[in-house]
């Protein structure tokens, strides 16, 4: 659905944001684009979207090239920026003359999902606070029906029950052949959510896989003694002791902590990708 | 290129709405602005808001606030929200940039029209009633109208093309660019012509010739050294060929079979700087 090939990018020149980037992205997932701040994560959702266009290399939405903007394309993909455009129509009205651009647009779901987000249809959004005009934007994202919604920095500025109104929210509305990358700095925001990892580091892309994978591989549990663990990865300190990452040699279950392993992907990039690559057959891009 | 009616009316449409606000206070701020600005004129000018002042203040109006409208449309691509968002919209470039000149080039200045004249016409009638001019309202003249568009448009495609091609501070580099570019092509012009042609000026015309002779005016001499120009081929038209005429009037005559030539220039002027407009917002980025 979304092939980028040797795609390198700099806003100037020997400042590259991203570097001989390669990343395959199939329908049906939710995938978390997990990076630090100034990492690329934006950057490289504007090349997906076609509003950056690429220094080298090759990028390939749908089968079209973002770059040329057609309508089809633009019909098919939607970005949710981290900040939106002031906007003085009411949501509805916004819905209205917005959405006839979308052929696949829901009016009724849109009004749906503001009812799930308590937005005020009839409120301006220029006079709503952030977090609300925020909810009417992903309301409005997901009401386009399009194949590819990329969202920037969704929740930034949601509270905690519109956080949880948000993964409720994203898990019932994906379709099959539709795709959704939702980037982020905020780590646990997706705690249950994706089921894909990506995580952007030195300009590329240092992890591509599925969250089963990652749970077949590495046992996430809490401990009050790390020493004391066997095939220990990573270790961070809490006030109900501490977060471990292990080797999962014996297949057991865990729950993936996003926050946790990104952590540990960023102190101890090589041992946990040699864990995860392990085996060939896995499904996913390691780096 | 994408093109469809359809999509350029949900544009329409979408610039109208979200715009409205805007709209309203242009529609209040205009006319009372150009009325201050008339108002003004008739106690201080000479003769007061004679037909020889309206015409002008109209027309400087129309120029500036079409201008400040086009730097206010196509400065939208140079906020990163609104370019986001005007880049994302399903809408070809071609689509998006049709709409875009369609409210700058059309639909502003006939917007400035109907909401001023009536301002004009008041003003024009309190000049008269109450300050004591004896004025009249100016007589809209069609070669006026069309003088003012023919430089009105090409002035916005430059300015839109300026303004997508800054990132800061558009209308004042468009502004200084303009008087720049206005300047500059005084001077080369002059320069060119000096260069080529040195001290001639155009002969009489093959018909000015036969008018002087008819006239007996043979040995007038219009200016010493006079030739025709090789380079230009301009020549000398004699004007006055009716009875009692008194003395040589004459004018400067392109060739006939070169008439088309500035006509086609403009319109192809008009069609380049379209595309740039439209390349322009093609390979914006945000």
């Amino acid at each position: 659905m979304i092939q980028l090939s040797n795609i390198s990018f700099a806003y100037s020149k020997g400042r590259p944001v991203l570097e001989n980037l390669d990343l395959v992205l199939q329908a049906g997932h939710i995938y978390g684009l997990l990076g630090l701040n100034g990492a690329g994560k934006s950057s490289l959702l504007y090349q997906i979207a076609g509003l950056l266009f690429p220094d080298h290399g090759t990028a390939r939405v749908l089968g079209m090239e973002p770059a040329q903007r057609s309508i089809e394309f633009l019909q098919s993909v939607y970005l949710l920026p981290e900040q939106s455009a002031a906007s003085s129509l009411s949501a509805i009205s916004y819905a209205a003359v917005h959405g006839a651009f979308y052929p696949a647009f829901d009016q009724e779901h849109f009004s749906l999902l503001l009812k799930q987000f308590d937005v005020d249809p009839r409120r301006p959004l220029d006079a709503m606070s952030y977090g609300q005009a925020k909810k009417a934007m992903i309301a409005f994202a997901i009401a386009t029906r399009v194949r590819i919604i990329l969202m920037d920095e969704p929740t930034n500025g949601l509270d905690i029950p519109s956080k949880r109104q948000f993964r409720k929210v994203i898990a019932g509305a994906l379709q099959e052949d539709q795709l959704m990358v939702i980037s982020t700095h905020q780590v646990r925001d997706l705690d249950n959510l994706i089921d894909y990892l990506l995580v952007l580091k030195d300009r590329n892309v240092i992890l591509n896989a599925s969250a089963d994978h990652i749970t077949s591989r590495i046992l996430f549990r809490n401990t009050m003694d790390p020493q004391q663990e066997a095939g220990l990865l990573y270790a961070e300190g809490g006030l109900k002791g501490y977060a471990v990452l292990l080797k999962n040699t014996h297949g057991h279950d865990s729950k993936l902590d996003t926050e946790t392993f990104f952590n540990a992907l960023l102190t101890e990039k090589e041992a946990v990708l040699a864990v995860l690559n392990q085996n060939p057959t896995n499904h996913g891009i390691l780096a | 290129m994408e093109f469809s009616l359809k999509r350029i009316g949900l544009l329409i449409r979408l610039q109208w709405i979200e715009n409205q606000k805007f709209y309203a206070w242009a529609m209040l701020g205009i006319p009372v602005l150009m009325g201050a600005i008339l108002i003004i004129s008739s106690l201080i000018m000479p003769g007061g808001l004679t037909d020889e002042n309206q015409g002008p203040i109209f027309i400087a109006g129309l120029f500036f606030s079409s201008w400040i409208f086009n730097s206010l449309v196509f400065g939208k691509y140079k906020s990163r929200p609104d370019n986001l968002k005007s880049l994302s919209l399903p809408a070809s470039a071609a689509e998006k940039t049709a709409c875009s000149l369609l409210f700058t080039l059309v639909l502003f200045p006939v917007f400035f029209c109907l909401v001023t004249y009536p301002m004009l016409l008041l003003i024009v009638y309190i000049d008269t009633e109450l300050i004591g001019n004896i004025n009249s309202l100016v007589e809209i003249r069609r070669d006026y109208v069309l003088i003012s568009i023919a430089i009105l448009i090409p002035l916005l495609l430059l300015n839109s093309v300026i303004t997508l091609s800054v990132r800061k501070y558009a209308f004042f580099k468009a502004l200084a660019i303009l008087i720049a570019a206005f300047v500059t092509l005084n001077f080369l012009n002059g320069l060119i012509i000096n260069t080529y042609l040195g001290n001639q000026v155009p002969g009489p015309s093959a018909s000015s010739r036969a008018a002087f002779k008819d006239l007996e005016l043979n040995n007038v001499q219009i200016q010493p050294g006079v030739s025709s120009s090789l380079f230009s081929q301009w020549s000398l038209e004699l004007r006055a060929n009716y009875p009692g005429y008194t003395g040589p009037s004459a004018w400067v005559k392109m060739p006939e079979y070169n008439e088309w030539l500035p006509v086609v220039l403009y319109y192809v002027l008009g069609l380049l700087l379209f595309r740039c407009v439209y390349l322009k917002i093609r390979e914006t980025t945000i």
